[in-house]
């Protein structure tokens, strides 16, 4: 690519910037605690299937939904801070 | 101008919003979708195997240790006891008898004759069921060997076990002098050690070996990724039953882990009691490196393109690679500022919550098991669960119109 270096430039910024940022421990806590739920929702599953399929396949929709609708607004507003010309 | 510099914008989001999901999905991995085996158990008392023959005097309860040494356990038969078996002792079998008392009655047992490697005692009337063990001695010629400990022949060994827990008092002790050992369950890690894997997904593979002393509920494992100072999580390899008598045998977990570098990993078997699990296994370690096909797979197009002498249309390819294909340097840096980011915050928080979001599922092992007529979930749940989804489902069409009708670009 003929202009390569510029976002090659770009990134290593950003690298470098973000390694003074200490990294993320993930303590595993979250993850137990959805394993945990997992074990507490198994037990209406047993009986009733489709109700709680249903249910947890509306909630993670639901999430997906607004939280790519959050994200395209975040990226709007960014994008309507650039001048333009009017 | 106001309205085309507005729709310019629009347009530049909607191609922006979806570039970057895609990217991001590009680059990421699945994450912890074991496909270990382990079923369900169901949570019921610990199934020891009694050491004894209960019931039945031609089935000697072979491989079957004992609880560790200096171990009191209390003993409630299920079934009249009939007979006792013991491993060979030094002086032979028919030169020991044994007397059971239990519940201040004294009890003689017959004298020992010679069955699969160890002695069997058969008693003269079977003790009753739900009968408590005070003592139980071993006679040989004039030697009392107590089952309390003490002892004036050391040359005897002489090892029970029991079964589950009951009432009343201690009903036997382990004695042992010399020469048997009672095993211990164990476990060792096999894989991945000191090796460099490259891709997703990662098996680990233990072997354990398991006794009836203590029911193990499952092999729980310890992952850290060096590199990023992560501690991951991998769900548990659960065992369906406790054995009946000793087992080795290979649990295999397979998950995929989020990112590369160095790993370090360790089991250990589980009990219900968490003080008579087994001590964890050696930290392993193991490196997960780049995989062969590019993180960055939205770039395919060959970076080199020979042509022949007069072959315009590869000509005109090759300008285009040269002004749009990005070099390796910029797939480098950028797939490094992608690492980096993935590991700090805010990104990192999605990263996790998103991760492990997908460890949540509804037909995991359940914390109960509920036990309902075949006839009642048929004609009665089955039903309902239908009907009442599908005006779920409804409902939920019904909302999402609504919802889509506020939408503001």
């Amino acid at each position: 690519m003929i202009w390569s270096w510029i976002p090659q430039i770009f990134f290593s910024v950003v690298d470098y910037l973000m390694s003074f940022i200490d990294p993320v421990v993930d303590t595993s806590g979250f993850a137990a605690s959805l394993a945990t739920g997992s074990q507490y929702l198994s037990v209406p599953y047993q009986f009733i299937p489709s109700i709680i399929a249903t249910i947890l396949i509306i909630v993670a929709f639901d999430l997906l939904f607004e939280g790519g609708y959050l994200f395209f607004k975040v990226i709007y507003w960014v994008l309507r801070r650039f001048p333009t010309q009017s | 101008m106001k309205t085309l510099s507005k729709f310019f914008r629009t347009i530049l989001a909607i191609i922006v919003v979806p570039f970057f999901l895609w990217v991001y999905h590009a680059d990421a991995a699945t994450l912890y979708s074991q496909t270990g085996t382990g079923t369900t158990y169901s949570i019921s008392a610990p199934n020891y195997a009694l050491y004894y023959q209960v019931g039945n005097t031609t089935t000697t309860p072979e491989g079957t240790p004992p609880p560790p040494l200096g171990t009191t356990v209390w003993y409630t038969a299920t079934a009249p006891v009939v007979s006792v078996w013991t491993p060979a002792n030094s002086v032979g079998c028919s030169s020991v008898t044994v007397t059971a008392q239990y519940s201040g009655i004294g009890q003689t047992a017959g004298i020992g004759v010679s069955d699969s490697g160890g002695c069997l005692y058969t008693f003269a009337t079977p003790i009753a069921t739900s009968s408590t063990f005070t003592n139980m001695q071993f006679s040989n010629v004039g030697i009392p060997v107590n089952m309390d400990g003490s002892t004036s022949n050391a040359g005897h060994t002489f090892i029970y076990s029991g079964g589950l827990v009951g009432s009343g008092g201690p009903a036997f002790y382990l004695l042992s002098s010399g020469g048997l050992t009672p095993p211990t369950s164990s476990i060792t890690p096999v894989a991945p050690i000191s090796v460099t894997l490259t891709g997703n997904p990662v098996s680990f593979v233990t072997t354990q070996t398991r006794y009836t002393d203590t029911c193990f509920k499952e092999i729980t494992y310890e992952i850290q990724a060096s590199s990023s100072l992560m501690s991951l999580y991998i769900p548990p390899y659960q065992f369906s039953s406790c054995p009946l008598s000793a087992i080795t045998d290979i649990a295999t977990t397979t998950v995929s882990l989020p990112i590369q570098g160095s790993y370090s990993w360790r089991a250990r078997l589980e009990a219900f009691n968490t003080a008579s699990s087994s001590a964890w296994t050696a930290w392993s370690s193991f490196d997960l490196a780049t995989s062969t096909t590019s993180s960055t797979n939205f770039l395919n197009a060959p970076a080199q393109i020979t042509c022949d002498t007069f072959d315009l249309t590869c000509y005109i390819k090759q300008a285009f690679v040269w002004l749009l294909y990005p070099s390796q340097g910029f797939k480098t840096s950028y797939d490094s500022m992608i690492t980096t980011l993935e590991a700090r915050p805010p990104v990192a928080y999605f990263y996790i919550v998103r991760n492990n979001l997908q460890g949540l599922n509804a037909s995991s092992t359940p914390a109960a098991t509920i036990t309902i007529p075949s006839g009642i979930k048929t004609n009665f749940f089955n039903p309902v669960d239908t009907a009442l989804s599908s005006l779920l489902w409804a409902f939920f069409a019904f909302l999402f119109y609504k919802r889509l009708k506020h939408i503001t670009l």
